[in-house]
C-alpha cells in the first residue's frame, strides 16, 4: 500500500517550512561568531583606503549600526543574492565561488559514498552470515579501523605510498593532489555542463579527461569514504541479523530456495532500509569532514576554501559555507526520510 | 525483595561478562584502551625525554636504540612526545565528552520529561546545532575565543552536547510511559526525583555507549583541529599537531608523521572496539 500522495506533499512542505527557523538560528549563531572574529568592513577596503573613507564605507554598509540591524541588512542582501565578497579569494563574490567550487565537493562526496556502500554493505552481510566467526571479527576490525584512523593522517600515508613510493619505483602511481592535471585539460579541453568533471567528460565523450579525473579522485574519495565505513557495515550487519531471524526467511529456506536467493532477494532487500538512513547521515558527515580531506589533497572544493577562510577571518565565506552545507545536509536528510517511508510503507511520516 | 533484585542484577552482570568473554575483539579493545590510559597517566615516569625537550644534535634521526621512534626536525624525541601527547589528547577528549554528556543529559531529560513548549524549543535549538557542520562551528568558535587548549575543548563541547540531548530525550520519552513511573507518582514521589532517580538511570545505557564511541571521535576531532592549526601552538606535544609539523617531511622522513598517527589509531581503535562491544552487550535484541 503506497502512501497517499497528498500526505507526502504535506509532509515535505512541513519539513521545508522547518528550514526557516533552523536556518535563521544557524545564521544568527554564525553571524554573531563571525562579527566577533573580524570587522565586516574589511571585505570592502584595501590597504590604500584612507581612514575617512573607511568610515564612509562602514556607514554605507550599515556596519556602524547595532548588530541586529546589521543582521537584518545581511538577510536582505542574502535574499537578494548578494552574499558578500570572499576576502581570502581576491574579493571574488561568494556566490560565484560557491557555484565554481560546489561541484568538486559534491562529486568527491558522492564518490566517497559509493566507496562506502560498495565496501560496507558486502562487509556487513558477510559479518552477519558468519556471526562470531573469524570473518565477522575481521570485517568488524576493518570497519572500526575506518572510524579510528585520523583522516588527515591516512591521507598523508596514502600520498606517501601510492604517490611517492610508487613514483620513485617507476611504477604507475596515483596523483597526490588536485582534481585534474592541467596538461590533460589543455590537450583535451572540456566543455563544462554540470561542473562535475566525471559526468561532463562522459557526456562529451572526452575519455582522456574522464580517466585523469577518475585517477585523481580515487585517493581522496577512498580516504573520505573509509572514515564512514564502520557505520554502514555495523548497521547492515545488525539489520541483516534481525531479518535473518524472521519466519519468512525460514520458510524461504524450507521451500528449498538456494542460499544466494534467500540472502540477496529476501533478506538483504529488507535489511537495506536502515542502511539508507545511515548513508544519508553519513553524507552530512562527509560534507562536514570536507575541510580536512580537501586540505590534504589540495582538492579545489568548498571545504578547502572554508578551512582557509576561517583561518584568515573571511566572514562572508565562512557564513556561506555553513549555510550551504546546512541546506544540503537538511535536504539530504529529508530525501532519506521520504525514501525510507517509500521503501517501508509500514513506517508512517510523522 | 531487595535481595531478589540484587540476585537478578548479579545474574545479569554475570551474563554480561559471559557475553564479553565471548567477544575477543571487545577484550582486545579494553586492553588497548587501558594500556594507553595507564601510559598516559604515568608518562612523566616512563618517558625518556620531556615533551618540550630538544636534542639539537639529533635532528630528524631515524628510529634507533637511543630514540625508539626517532626524532623530529627540531630534535624532539618522538616516543616521549607521543606519551605526553596521549595525556593531552585524552584530557581534552574526556573533558569534552564529559561536559557534553552532563549538559546534554540534563537538558534532554528535563525536556523529554516535561514535554510541551520547553521540549519543542530545545529540539529546535538542537536542530540548529546539528545542521551546522560541527567542524566548521568548532573552528569558528575556536577562532573567536583565541588559540588555546581550553578554548578548543570548549568549542568542541558546544558542538557535541545536542546529540546527547536528543538521544536521552528519546529514551526518557519512552521510559516515562512505563508503569513504574505511574506507580512512583502514585506513591507521591516528586517529579525531579522520579526523573533523576528512576527514569534517567533506566535511559542511560545508550548514552554510555555513545560516550565511549565519542571519546574516540573526540580524540580524532581534537587531532584534526590541531592539525588544521586550531587549539595548540605549532610544536606542541599533541598528536595531531605532531603530524602537521612533520607533514613537510612526509616523503623524506616518514617516521615523524607515521608514529603519532599510529598512536592515535591504537587509542581510537581500542575505544571503538569497547564502545562497539558495549553496544552489542547492552542491546536487548542481541541478548537472546
Amino acid at each position: 500500500m503506497a502512501l497517499p500522495r497528498t500526505r507526502l506533499v504535506v509532509y515535505v512542505f512541513r519539513r521545508l517550512l522547518l528550514l526557516i527557523p533552523v536556518l535563521s538560528g544557524l545564521l544568527i549563531i554564525m553571524f554573531i561568531l563571525s562579527n566577533l572574529v573580524s570587522d565586516p568592513v574589511t571585505a570592502y577596503i584595501t590597504v590604500r583606503t584612507g581612514p575617512a573613507e573607511v568610515e564612509q564605507i562602514r556607514h554605507a554598509h550599515h556596519f556602524d549600526d547595532p548588530v541586529y540591524v546589521q543582521f537584518f541588512y545581511y538577510l536582505i542582501d542574502l535574499l537578494r543574492g548578494d552574499w558578500g565578497l570572499s576576502t581570502s579569494l581576491q574579493y571574488e563574490p561568494v556566490t560565484s565561488v560557491i557555484v565554481r567550487l560546489l561541484p568538486a565537493t559534491i562529486e568527491l562526496a558522492i564518490v566517497a559514498i559509493i566507496v562506502q556502500i560498495a565496501l560496507g554493505i558486502p562487509l556487513g552481510v558477510v559479518s552477519a552470515l558468519k556471526k562470531d566467526k573469524v570473518l565477522d571479527h575481521c570485517s568488524r576490525l576493518l570497519a572500526l579501523s575506518g572510524s579510528s584512523l585520523p583522516v588527515f593522517w591516512l591521507g598523508l600515508i596514502f600520498q606517501y605510498v601510492l604517490f611517492y613510493s610508487l613514483k620513485s619505483a617507476n611504477l604507475p602511481y596515483l596523483p597526490s593532489e588536485g582534481r585534474i592535471s592541467y596538461s590533460v585539460l589543455a590537450e583535451h579541453p572540456l566543455h563544462t555542463i554540470t561542473g562535475f568533471l566525471l559526468l561532463d567528460s562522459l557526456i562529451t565523450g572526452n575519455l582522456a579527461v574522464f580517466q585523469d579525473a577518475l585517477v585523481h579522485i580515487i585517493m581522496p574519495a577512498f580516504v573520505l569514504g573509509f572514515a564512514g565505513l564502520g557505520l554502514v557495515t555495523r548497521i547492515t550487519r545488525s539489520s541483516m541479523l534481525e531479518v535473518m531471524r524472521q519466519d519468512y526467511i525460514t520458510s524461504a529456506r524450507a521451500k528449498g530456495l538456494p542460499d544466494r536467493v534467500v540472502i540477496y532477494k529476501h533478506a538483504l532487500k529488507n535489511a537495506i532500509i536502515p542502511t539508507i538512513t545511515i548513508v544519508g547521515l553519513s553524507f552530512g558527515a562527509t560534507l562536514g569532514g570536507a575541510p580536512i580531506t580537501e586540505t590534504i589533497f589540495s582538492w579545489p572544493g568548498l571545504g578547502n576554501w572554508a578551512a582557509s577562510a576561517i583561518l584568515s577571518a573571511d566572514r562572508a565565506a565562512v557564513l556561506s559555507f555553513a549555510l550551504v552545507a546546512a541546506v544540503i545536509i537538511i535536504l539530504v536528510n529529508l530525501v532519506v526520510d521520504v525514501l525510507y517511508s517509500l521503501a517501508d510503507p509500514r513506517l508512517g511520516l510523522t | 525483595m531487595e535481595s531478589k533484585r540484587s540476585q537478578r542484577r548479579l545474574k545479569e552482570l554475570r551474563y554480561s561478562f559471559h557475553l564479553l568473554w565471548n567477544s575477543p575483539l571487545t577484550l582486545i579493545g579494553i586492553v588497548l584502551a587501558l594500556v594507553v590510559i595507564v601510559i598516559a597517566l604515568i608518562a612523566p615516569l616512563i618517558a625518556p625525554y620531556g615533551p618540550e625537550q630538544r636534542i639539537w644534535t639529533d635532528k630528524i634521526a631515524p628510529p634507533s636504540m637511543s630514540h625508539l621512534l626517532g626524532t623530529d626536525d627540531t630534535g624532539g624525541d618522538i616516543f616521549s612526545r607521543i606519551l605526553y601527547g596521549y595525556r593531552l589528547d585524552l584530557a581534552i577528549a574526556s573533558s569534552v565528552v564529559l561536559v557534553a554528556v552532563i549538559f546534554g543529559c540534563v537538558l534532554g531529560s528535563i525536556s523529554g520529561f516535561l514535554g510541551g513548549r520547553i521540549e519543542e524549543g530545545l529540539m529546535r535549538i538542537t536542530d540548529v546545532f546539528l545542521s551546522i557542520p560541527s567542524l566548521i562551528l568548532a573552528m569558528s568558535i575556536a577562532v573567536v575565543m583565541g588559540r588555546s587548549v581550553l578554548n578548543l575543548a570548549l568549542a568542541m563541547a558546544i558542538t557535541w552536547w545536542p546529540a546527547y540531548a536528543r538521544l536521552i530525550r528519546g529514551q526518557v520519552m519512552v521510559e516515562k510511559q512505563k508503569l513504574y513511573v505511574d506507580a512512583a507518582k502514585a506513591y507521591g514521589i516528586g517529579n525531579i526525583r522520579i526523573l533523576f532517580h528512576h527514569i534517567v538511570p533506566n535511559s542511560i545505557y545508550p548514552v554510555m555507549v555513545k560516550a565511549t564511541l565519542d571519546l574516540g571521535a573526540a580524540i580524532l576531532t581534537t587531532a584534526a583541529l590541531s592539525f588544521l592549526g586550531f587549539g595548540v601552538e605549532p610544536g606542541a606535544a599533541e598528536l595531531g599537531r605532531m603530524v602537521a609539523d612533520g607533514r613537510q617531511f612526509v616523503f623524506s622522513a616518514p617516521w615523524i608523521v607515521s608514529a603519532p598517527g599510529v598512536a592515535i589509531f591504537v587509542l581510537c581503535l581500542g575505544l571503538n572496539l569497547v564502545g562497539d562491544g558495549l553496544r552489542d552487550i547492552l542491546d536487548p535484541r542481541l541478548r537472546r
